[in-house]
């Protein structure tokens, strides 16, 4: 497997895991608001919970088509659109929700806005770590470079600085 | 390690010898810096073409066809395609971060995440380059990650 294959894929496991986190808070939230905290819950909700999860992770691909779409606030709306009718469209076939219940509608939308914006802000907390373990090397490499190649040759043949030749 | 400096006359070819047990990452460095002082890249600017110095190159960008280099403050087409400007400058601080971008590493300042996944490169000018994702596991490597 190729490296940008294996950065990809742990990327949108990464992804899935903190929207499975975040629907699975949700579903709880939801459970405890309109059925109170000693209903029952089904086994098939937890297959169900991964479903909607994975289907809001493909939404993932819509940044691939960034040639297609330039504007990427653009790409950001679509993005957005996509994870609300997934959960609205799967929350309806699950029975989740009643159509009928403006309260219900409401809690779900709410639902969605924060898990993403959390979902998204954890995925930025992650590049955020990558990008100082970046910038760290980045300066190494730097510094490398502007210590003198000749000296930095001479460093690396005999293991002793340049200078004290 | 003797370092021997010779001078030469006005009509002599300059030539650098290396002598060394193996070609190792330092060799390459050395060669691949001597490469970037000595290439200059021919620019267009208008009917004039003038020579520019690899190492104030910020980055390369292709656009419909076309391919400009970006110093600190100006800007120059060059008729060589991306590839070839990445061919040309395999080894040195020129780097491939996109479809259509090749930025000197030597003139980022740092890097920071974007939204969605995605890394952006702000240059010492205060231009921000963003990265392709396809592109982060090289520059990991690049930067020996």
């Amino acid at each position: 497997m190729g490296d940008f294959m294996k950065y990809r894929l742990k990327e949108m496991l990464y992804t899935f895991s903190s929207i499975v986190t975040g629907v699975l808070f949700a579903a709880a939230l939801f459970i405890t608001v309109f059925s109170g905290s000693e209903a029952m819950i089904p086994v098939q909700l937890l297959w169900q919970i991964l479903t909607v999860s994975f289907v809001c992770m493909l939404g993932n691909l819509l940044y691939a088509c960034k040639p297609i779409i330039k504007r990427r606030s653009l790409c950001r709306i679509l993005h957005y659109l996509y994870i609300s009718a997934a959960v609205f469209g799967c929350g309806r076939i699950f029975n989740w929700y009643r159509a009928g219940s403006i309260k219900q509608n409401i809690f779900l939308f709410f639902m969605i806005a924060f898990i993403y914006v959390a979902v998204s802000y954890s995925v930025w907390l992650k590049n955020k770590k990558t990008s100082e373990l970046l910038n760290r090397h980045l300066e190494k490499y730097q510094d490398k470079k502007a210590g003198g190649m000749l000296n930095d040759m001479s460093n690396d043949m005999s293991g002793e600085p340049a200078s004290e030749k | 390690m003797k370092i021997i400096i010779e001078d030469i006359g006005p009509d002599e070819e300059e030539e650098i010898i290396l002598r060394c047990r193996e070609v190792d990452e330092a060799v390459w460095r050395l060669v691949n810096g001597l490469k970037l002082k000595k290439e200059k890249l021919a620019v267009r600017q208008g009917e004039k073409i003038l020579q520019v110095d690899p190492e104030d190159i910020y980055y390369f960008e292709a656009v419909d066809n076309r391919v400009f280099l970006y110093l600190e403050t100006s800007m120059y087409e060059t008729r060589l395609k991306l590839y070839e400007l990445e061919r040309r400058f395999e080894g040195t601080d020129f780097f491939r971060v996109s479809k259509s971008v090749i930025l000197n590493m030597a003139k980022v300042k740092n890097f920071y995440p974007g939204f969605n996944g995605r890394f952006e490169a702000l240059m010492k000018n205060g231009e921000r380059i963003a990265i392709s994702r396809q592109y982060v596991p090289l520059l990991k490597a690049k930067l020996g990650l």
